[in-house]
């Protein structure tokens, strides 16, 4: 450990799902006592926070919306900033906070996110989403976020054959894990032939092979890594959080491939100092299964076009040789955006830390999260990759 | 067959000087080339994203094009009816668009597919419920022709 060593001393998570009648104040400040509390770190302890969030309709709380939330829990009177990355706003909160400690200016930073979506109409939603892509061109003329997943889908199918059945295991698996994971948004028993007969929503992707809106928040605590070790018994290790966005000046971008999660994840584990191979659970950005399938590929769990194979192999399922969203994943455990990215590091760490319950994933000792968001002209506005270990 | 709607009124286009009506009668989209590095831009910009450089000068876009990917909505936009086809489209001049996509229910649509541009409605202005027009790009077939669908039908 060297003096620059970040660790997550504490999580926590709200419900995800339609929290009727909850103001985002009350479940996001819900989801930080929860990680103060796992931290053992008081209110006054906290000395900065990050807070992921993306709606601006949707939501009751639109403006100073991390002050708003950290009222709720006495957390105030520190710098607090609000980012916004789209479906990858709180791994990017996290990651500031990780850059904050790690350069030696604070000991002890919290990461947040938080999103309410429902109990809006539909459009306002669905507005909110569509900010996500271009606004001058996409948006006006008709573009919806599961449609970039359908055309990603189709250059996938176009190159390397059909795939659409493993991609309907890929719901299935993530919604099995789902059932064992109390705090996700959907409880569903489904099979194959349930996502297979599901209404279309942009050709090929249908209806169970997209994630839901949800409302949630998920926190962390970050601590310098001398000061973890006195905070908890387990602290987890941050050894790696990139980011980077698409290039977009170019016009050869294949769809086929998630070349950001490629450049992305070659940072990450460089930065690591491990490779694909040492990962032992894995959670991925599944908003529609093409998406994770196309992630394994951007990750290096398998090479271009066999993506399939790790679904066909069981090598992705809970018990498998490297297991992929053992929560449930967007599809299941819900897709608060702003929350989501916070909520993989907390799936993350209870799962290096062995308290995963139902869903535990066996001994693992190395995660990595990966979490994307937007698009311009098809090509993802960012992807994260977070690599966390106990040691 | 027409490749422009014919109620096209160029002051309610969707995305304002993207797209005119050439000395032909067909529609162009247009975009912007830089005089210093060559970078070509749509819809149309005063300086270079690539360069800085404000030595740029608005040009007419290739009518035809490759179609990149695609997808058919089924759950759409409000304003848009579904199913709705759309998808990417590479221009010649290095140029990627999205675009609305039209002849997909009787022609091929398939990745690589030539498409030709028209002029066309692309939704109701929302508060007047008049046409709000822009490209729209529609299937060629096989032999080159138009398949189906177009421009006011």
């Amino acid at each position: 450990m060297t003096e620059h060593d970040v660790a997550v001393v504490g999580v926590g998570q709200s419900d995800f799902g339609e929290l009727a009648g909850q103001r985002v104040t009350e479940f996001g400040g819900r989801a930080v006592r929860e990680a103060l509390l796992a931290s053992n770190v008081d209110n006054d302890g906290i000395e900065e926070a990050y807070v992921g969030n993306v709606a601006s309709a949707a939501q009751d709380q639109t403006g100073v919306v991390g002050q708003a939330v950290l009222r709720e829990v006495g957390v105030t009177g520190i710098p607090i900033t609000r980012v916004e990355n789209a479906c990858a706003s709180s791994t990017c909160a996290f990651r500031e906070a990780y850059e904050r400690v790690r350069s030696g200016e604070r000991d002890v930073v919290l990461a947040l996110g938080v999103e309410k979506m429902t109990g809006v109409p539909t459009d306002v939603a669905l507005k909110d989403m569509s900010g996500a892509s271009d606004a001058e061109v996409e948006g006006p003329m008709g573009m919806t976020f599961m449609g970039v997943y359908g055309m990603r889908a189709n250059a996938y199918t176009d190159r390397f054959g059909d795939v659409r059945e493993e991609l309907a295991d890929i719901a299935v698996k993530n919604h099995r894990n789902g059932l064992a994971n109390p705090r996700a948004h959907l409880h569903l028993d489904i099979d194959r032939e349930d996502v297979l007969e599901s209404r279309m929503i942009a050709d090929p992707v249908r209806l169970l092979d997209a994630c839901p809106m949800s409302d949630g928040a998920a926190a962390a605590v970050l601590a310098r890594g001398e000061v973890a070790e006195r905070l908890v018994d387990e602290p987890v290790y941050v050894d790696a959080a990139e980011m980077s966005s698409g290039h977009y000046l170019d016009s050869d971008l294949e769809y086929w491939r998630e070349e950001l999660d490629e450049r992305v994840s070659e940072r990450a584990y460089r930065e690591a100092g491990i490779g694909p191979d040492d990962l032992d659970v894995v959670e991925v950005h599944d908003a529609a299964t093409v998406g994770e399938l196309m992630h394994y590929e951007g990750l290096g769990l398998a090479s271009h076009g066999e993506g399939a194979s790790l679904v066909r192999n069981g090598d992705v399922m809970l018990d498998g040789r490297i297991p992929v969203n053992p929560s449930g994943g967007l599809k299941s455990r819900g897709h608060p955006v702003g929350a989501t990215g916070v909520a993989q590091v907390c799936e993350l760490v209870w799962q290096l830390r062995g308290e995963a319950g139902d869903r535990q994933v066996e001994a693992p000792e190395i995660g990595l999260a990966q979490n994307s968001g937007g698009a311009l002209v098809g090509e993802g506005g960012v992807s994260t990759v977070t690599i966390l270990s106990t040691r | 067959m027409s490749r422009v709607h014919p109620e096209y009124d160029e002051s309610r286009l969707v995305v304002d000087g993207s797209i005119r009506v050439a000395e032909d009668g067909d529609p162009v989209l247009v975009g912007t080339e830089c005089a210093d590095c060559g970078f070509v831009v749509f819809p149309t910009r005063s300086f270079c994203r690539n360069c800085l450089s404000e030595d740029v000068q608005d040009i007419d876009l290739s009518r035809e094009g490759e179609l990149r990917t695609y997808t058919v909505a089924h759950t759409g936009q409000e304003g848009f009816e579904p199913p709705y086809a759309f998808g990417f489209v590479d221009l010649p001049e290095g140029v990627r668009l999205y675009s609305l996509l039209d002849g997909w229910e009787t022609g091929t649509l398939e990745v690589g597919a030539p498409v030709e541009l028209t002029l066309d409605e692309v939704r109701a202005d929302p508060e007047t419920g008049e046409p709000l027009f822009g490209h729209r790009f529609r299937l060629l077939d096989a032999a080159g022709g138009a398949t189906g669908g177009g421009a006011g039908d």
